[in-house]
């Protein structure tokens, strides 16, 4: 195997929105890397700037939003001092990205391979006819069945999951070396997301492009990433090998989400328990609490939990963890 | 209420579930048909077969699960149980009256069946009116049905409600844009126990809340059913939040009960190919249990074209010849255990 490349680095990077009700602190001091050829997962509930994160990475922060402060590095080129035509050159072509939509995302007015010719066009010069045979091949690699028919399909023409496998061609077509999945799954059936995670597997394994796999679920994090960063109301607050997050998570939150999930089979097999709840509800991100974000709903706090900003701790081979106190600290 | 249980609606018709009591709702052969209009000069009339021959009993206390895909008539089952859908033919019997044709009743008798049996529904953002507040919310549905008459009597109560999901009595001043979405949940469970009803119908009550939230609605929807004696119909497409909850677990595909058991036989020992590719398709939140699933190839077809035979058989990994000719019906596995397949004799 060759040495991890990096593909993407995050450093300290803070998005803000600016509203007539405050400031939400969206994303808070985020700093990560993504590898040549690995699946990051990024899992995180409603509000936990898991989504800001990935527009922040493409630029597509529109105002009252603005990236306060911090450096997007692709291959070691910032990508917020790009130029506004250089960044779309970038959008696509080299960095692509899958929405939870696939109906919204997709125009309603153009068939889906002139969608998916565009990219060849605009990004890579070809001509319309080779960006058409392109296309094919694309939809034909994401298992859309009788290609040459479907490619003159509009949108509405298919399924919730056809829709979600053109997207996924659309965004590989030009072979990215990022490919950022928001929540690809989420608007899915269970067997229709079995599908597309299959797909997406099998793909990263072709491409060996590095895949940023944003999601609230954290079965498909178990099911396809291979490093893990967990993020709660706009920060990190653990980052870990995917075995290791799912065996001893450190972070009381990582933990208290993992207890709170209903497993298929568990009542059957232990009898019915009730499910550990976390208490109270994801703090507003115009008024965050002093100290640790997750210090009103976590049960394992202390008085000191709240008095000064808790630092990300680097464990190195075991991660990052944002809690002095984490499982298996020394006491 | 003169609650009358006539013999006569005990299901003989190859009903599911324990017939040795009256159950408090029971499901005959229900079909609910959308018609759709289609083609442009010739103006032919086709159906929708959303629902296309469900029956079930709910008994006293129990919950039923009902699982099943986008589009499988889980949820068109639940309203035209609650008659907020015209069934198209079949019998919703609920506590020995039949109620399938709601208008033929009397004022009187909807009006109770309104405050027997309620509904909580997926989204908490939509289902709640924003410009009412919390009291009036709750106070409304009483004043409707004269239940607790005296203003003083409708405070307590809602105070009350407020304090068993987990609001306090001080919120009730509050209007909804002012509350998260667990909390908006609270609330439209709150509203669902107003009329002290006696059966539930959740559709999808917590698929729209966070994980951290969902294990309290959860948690607080199993503590009200025995607090408040209730029956849950419950409809989802989670089979491990199914599981929880449910003592009795329907599997829907394409408008029809394809498999039905209780929790634990189901789970262990699904007999439909249906029934197995969803639970593998589940992704399960350990890494080390990555596993060789069934996925399944192709879409649900569209419940306006249903496939001839059995619904399932184009996408089933185990089809026989005899699936695409003829629909196969359920068949009583022993122990509560129903399943319709040809695979299983």
């Amino acid at each position: 195997m060759q040495p991890a490349k990096t593909v993407l680095n995050i450093d300290s990077l803070f998005t803000e929105f600016n509203t007539i009700d405050g400031t939400a602190r969206a994303v808070n001091d985020v700093t990560f890397d993504v590898k040549r050829g690995e699946i990051l997962g990024i899992v995180g509930e409603s509000g936990s700037g898991k989504s800001v994160t990935a527009l922040s990475i493409m630029r597509l922060i529109r105002p009252p939003g603005s990236i306060r402060r911090g450096r997007i590095e692709f291959f070691g080129r910032d990508l917020m001092g790009l130029s506004g035509d250089e960044m779309k050159d970038v959008r696509g072509n080299r960095i692509s990205m899958i929405f939870q939509e696939p109906m919204t995302s997709l125009h309603p007015l153009f068939t889906i391979g002139l969608q998916i010719s565009e990219m060849y066009i605009k990004h890579m010069g070809l001509s319309k006819k080779e960006a058409w045979e392109h296309a094919i091949e694309m939809l034909e690699k994401v298992q859309i069945p009788s290609p040459e028919k479907r490619v003159k399909d509009y949108p509405h023409q298919m399924s919730g999951g056809m829709r979600q496998r053109v997207m996924i061609a659309m965004a590989l077509s030009c072979n990215p070396e990022l490919l950022i999945a928001d929540e690809p799954t989420t608007a899915l059936d269970v067997t229709i997301q079995a599908q597309v995670i299959d797909l997406m597997w099998q793909l990263e394994k072709e491409y060996s492009t590095a895949i940023m796999m944003i999601t609230h679920d954290l079965g498909v994090i178990a099911e396809i990433a291979q490093r893990v960063i967990v993020m709660y109301a706009g920060e990190i607050v653990e980052e870990a090998e995917v075995n290791q997050l799912f065996e001893q998570p450190k972070h009381p939150y990582t933990r208290a989400l993992l207890e709170a999930i209903p497993k298929l089979g568990r009542r059957t097999r232990m009898g019915r328990k009730p499910l550990q709840e976390i208490k109270g509800i994801v703090p507003g991100l115009y008024n965050l609490p002093a100290g640790c974000n997750f210090y009103p709903r976590c049960p394992e706090a202390r008085p000191d939990c709240r008095l000064s900003d808790i630092s990300l701790i680097d464990l190195g081979i075991r991660g990052r963890v944002r809690c002095p106190y984490y499982q298996g600290a020394k006491a | 209420m003169k609650k009358k249980y006539p013999h006569d609606v005990v299901s003989s018709s190859g009903n599911i579930g324990s017939a040795a009591e009256n159950p408090m709702l029971s499901v005959e052969d229900l079909k609910v048909y959308f018609p759709v209009e289609t083609g442009f000069l010739s103006r032919r009339r086709e159906y929708v077969y959303a629902v296309d021959g469900v029956s079930f009993d709910l008994k006293k206390g129990e919950t039923l699960g009902i699982v099943g895909e986008s589009g499988c008539g889980k949820t068109t089952t639940g309203m035209a149980v609650l008659n907020l859908e015209q069934p198209t033919s079949g019998r919703v019997v609920f506590k020995g009256q039949d109620i399938t044709d709601f208008r033929k009743l009397s004022t009187e008798t909807q009006l109770q069946l309104r405050k027997e049996m309620q509904v909580i529904f997926q989204d908490p953002y939509s289902s709640l009116n924003p410009r009412t507040s919390l009291d009036k919310i709750l106070e409304e549905p009483m004043k409707v049905h004269g239940l607790y008459p005296s203003p003083g009597e409708r405070r307590d109560r809602v105070a009350y409600l407020l304090e068993r999901v987990g609001l306090t009595p001080s919120q009730g001043k509050r209007y909804p844009h002012s509350f998260s979405g667990g909390q908006r949940q609270r609330i439209g469970i709150a509203r669902s126990l107003a009329l002290n009803p006696s059966m539930i119908v959740g559709d999808e009550p917590v698929s729209a809340l966070d994980v951290s939230i969902q294990a309290q609605i959860i948690n607080l929807l199993i503590d009200l059913q025995s607090e408040f004696d209730l029956s849950y119909v419950l409809i989802a497409h989670d089979l491990a939040v199914v599981e929880h909850i449910s003592d009795r677990i329907a599997v829907m595909y394409l408008g029809r009960i394809v498999e039905t058991a209780p929790y634990d036989r189901l789970f262990v020992n699904p007999l439909h190919p249906y029934t197995q590719a969803l639970m593998s398709a589940i992704p399960v939140p350990d890494p080390k249990a990555r596993k060789n699933r069934i996925v399944l190839t192709g879409d649900v077809p569209s419940p306006r074209h249903p496939p001839s035979g059995c619904a399932f058989h184009p996408r089933c990994p185990e089809r026989l010849a005899e699936c695409s000719e003829s629909a196969p019906g359920l068949l009583h596995k022993g122990q509560a255990h129903h399943v319709a397949c040809h695979l299983v004799r």
